[in-house]
């Protein structure tokens, strides 16, 4: 009997002796949520070991959920790694600075005169900045740094367009309407599809538009309530998923499509036009080898503004404020951003990099996802964001406006009352 | 003596302080943890702010999404209930005759419910696409192509095509309880039914009915908590749309997690509990009731 409960002792001890922070030494510990690429990052690892004699363990969590879970608890818990990512938008990333877990890399990006700081594609690197007098009170400066890039684009099939008559693709909305309604008149082939089952990718699209329709100024005074979304010009951005839909182009079921099917849609040369991003690559190389794309700037409507893509990191890496291995932790992301680690993360993971300099080694599907950056934003980088609820209205109502159920007017007001609601709690 | 009592009682609770932790952990803690959580606004520990019964205010009075959601999960159950149940009664009573290949009637029935809803929900969604419209293909070749439509897309159609959908993965379950309650009825009653002439509707009106009372409760009351409670299935099938039109409560409360309102999605975590234990508890006292009389 005794032994028994010796035994329930020390498995129980054993058991919580799980939750507690294990002594790492010397060695940096990373966790993060990307299980594809562990081997990819272990490779580094140990290279890193090998050229410094500083150990670094990559720990994959199973999914982005859990990871987030996991580091909400261990920050509670003051048992963050030496390096993590943390997921969500800038809001989240905001109350883990403020709660003094993530240092302020600024300084260690401006030493130098500023040498690693400018290796970034701008907008990545930008990506995790906080302005001075930012919305949400976190001290200015860079937080986070970005191991590879990503991009969000029109892309148009190739061959699909050629066979219509097109050699480059089209340039302005009504154009880019015609030239898909022609190509979807060949059977089983479609104008544009794209992963509207996913919502975000029409808000996306939407706020594109919006950047061109109505500028910078009027759409972040919109988000703070200072325009209504019954505005003609966001009328007019509603507007132009219905002349999708009246034109005939949409792919039957875009509506409830998933990226992935989207992306399998426009592999099988099955669709001219999508709106994906740059990790769409994955997919259409695993999917059809012989797939002719590129990448196009957003087709324009007529105004003084143009259309903002979406474009920034694609996965960053913070370090841990409270690590005794922070200095080293920074050195290590520095040897990860340098030109070779970069190159070899992009051959075993085929996402974009984040330094400038990578552009002639890649492959010329990759290059696509590079150009049109001039003209590129992130939610990250706005000033301020939409209240989620009024994201769901938008997202909903353009649904609603492909289905047949309402009009880009009714839409608006549907959007504007979710944003009153919003206003009223807030 | 007193000391060696407290012992032992020391002992005693030294056995079931490893499951009392791992309970209070797993069950307990999150439990008050989700009524806490109902009066904050925001998402994870470190950003949320205290706003009282506000979100269960906002719940009642201004969100009629929410409710509508509700709405759609109570049409899936009522589907569930009426055409999925009495599906698996009447494929319960005729397994019920053929006992000798009762076993394997068990195992076709029952292989659907033990598959996983994300695996059904894919698989069903990829015979309704329009594109490449294998369903819609199958029709047309039996004649039947004038019914041919985007079954998923289609705000007519989709939240009964989700509904379907669920009852057919879902029937056997009630099957095999069902079954598991037929087969308990004593033969002997049946016999002395047939001796007094009895036909076979009056048998089984008589007989077998007042006796499944309480299992045919049960059946239904596990049928509401699991069709209620269903998220995977039209995650698969639709992700809740076309439009938001098939995204039933616990869809919702999920995509409000994901959207940094995990306050408000406790909120409505709870209201949909009350709303089950209530029905719950209103339909034991119905069975209690019938089986008295």
């Amino acid at each position: 009997m005794k032994n028994l409960l010796k035994a329930g002792v020390i498995l129980l001890v054993f058991l919580l002796s799980g939750c507690a922070k294990k002594d790492e030494g010397k060695k940096i510990v990373i966790w993060h949520w990307m299980s594809d690429r562990q081997a990819a990052f272990e490779k580094l690892a140990k290279e890193y070991e090998s050229e410094t004699g500083i150990k670094v363990h990559f720990e994959a969590l199973p999914s982005p959920a859990v990871y987030s879970q996991k580091i909400q608890a261990a920050a509670a818990a003051k048992s963050l790694p030496d390096l993590f990512g943390v997921l969500g938008g800038k809001k989240e990333f905001a109350y883990f600075i403020k709660g003094g877990y993530v240092e302020n890399l600024t300084p260690y990006l401006e030493e130098n005169h500023a040498q690693w700081k400018r290796k970034f594609i701008p907008i990545a690197l930008n990506f995790n900045y906080f302005s001075q007098g930012n919305s949400y009170g976190v001290t200015s400066g860079y937080y986070a740094i970005p191991i590879d890039s990503m991009s969000i684009q029109l892309i148009y099939n190739k061959d699909l367009l050629k066979k219509a008559g097109y050699e480059k693709p089209p340039a302005g909305w009504s154009d880019f309407l015609a030239a898909a309604k022609k190509v979807s008149l060949a059977k089983g082939v479609y104008g544009f599809v794209c992963g509207w089952g996913e919502n975000w990718l029409i808000y996306c699209l939407v706020t594109n538009y919006a950047f061109n329709i109505m500028g910078k100024d009027k759409f972040f005074a919109t988000l703070k309530g200072e325009v209504p979304y019954t505005d003609s010009d966001w009328v007019k951005v509603f507007s132009l998923f219905k002349e999708m839909k009246d034109a005939g182009i949409l792919a039957p079921g875009i509506v409830t499509m998933t990226n992935k099917e989207a992306e399998q849609m426009f592999s099988y040369d099955k669709a001219a036009f999508t709106f994906n991003g740059s990790w769409g690559v994955n997919t259409y190389a695993q999917m059809n080898k012989d797939l002719h794309y590129d990448t196009m700037p957003l087709p324009r409507l007529e105004s003084k503004f143009v259309p903002l893509i979406w474009a920034g990191a694609g996965s960053s890496f913070v370090v841990n404020s409270a690590s005794p291995l922070k200095k080293e932790a920074v050195k290590f992301l520095q040897w990860l951003t340098q030109k070779k680690q970069q190159l070899f993360l992009i051959k075993e993971t085929r996402n974009l990099p984040s330094i400038k300099g990578c552009e002639k080694e890649i492959s010329p599907n990759m290059q696509a996802f590079l150009k049109n950056l001039k003209n590129s934003t992130h939610p990250n980088i706005w000033p301020l964001n939409e209240e989620p609820r009024v994201i769901e209205a938008i997202n909903i109502g353009v649904q609603k406006m492909v289905i047949g159920e309402k009009t880009p007017e009714e839409i608006a007001q549907e959007v504007e009352a979710a944003k009153q609601r919003a206003l009223t709690q807030k | 003596m007193n000391s060696l009592g407290s012992k032992e009682q020391l002992k005693n609770f030294s056995f079931v302080l490893p499951a009392l932790a791992i309970f209070s952990l797993f069950y307990i803690i999150p439990f008050f943890y989700t009524f806490w959580l109902a009066l904050h606004r925001g998402s994870a520990i470190y950003s949320l702010s205290f706003v009282g019964a506000q979100n269960f205010k906002n719940i009642f009075l201004h969100d009629a999404e929410w409710w509508h959601s509700v709405g759609r999960s109570f049409y899936i159950t009522l589907w569930a209930l009426s055409f999925q149940n009495i599906l698996a009664f009447l494929l319960a009573l005729a397994v019920d005759k053929a006992i000798r290949t009762g076993n394997i009637y068990r195992v076709i029935f029952f292989l659907l419910p033990i598959l996983s809803e994300i695996i059904i929900g894919l698989l069903v969604r990829r015979l309704l696409l329009p594109d490449p419209g294998v369903f819609n293909h199958f029709l047309a070749k039996i004649g039947l192509g004038g019914f041919a439509r985007d079954w998923l897309n289609d705000p007519n159609t989709a939240m009964t095509t989700l509904a379907l959908t669920h009852c057919w993965r879902g029937f056997g379950w009630g099957f095999v309880i069902l079954l598991a309650g037929l087969q308990t009825i004593p033969q002997q009653l049946y016999e002395a039914a047939r001796v007094d002439g009895a036909n076979a509707f009056q048998r089984f009106a008589k007989v077998t009915l007042p006796l499944m009372v309480p299992i045919i409760f049960l059946v239904i009351i596990l049928t509401i908590l699991g069709t209620v409670q269903v998220i995977g299935l039209p995650m698969a099938l639709t992700r809740g749309g076309p439009a938001g039109k098939t995204t039933v409560c616990v869809l919702r409360i999920y995509n409000d997690l994901i959207n940094q309102h995990a306050g408000y999605a406790s909120a409505e975590g709870i209201i949909l509990g009350v709303i089950l234990i209530t029905l719950s508890f209103i339909l034991l006292r119905i069975s209690k009731k019938l089986k008295s009389v």
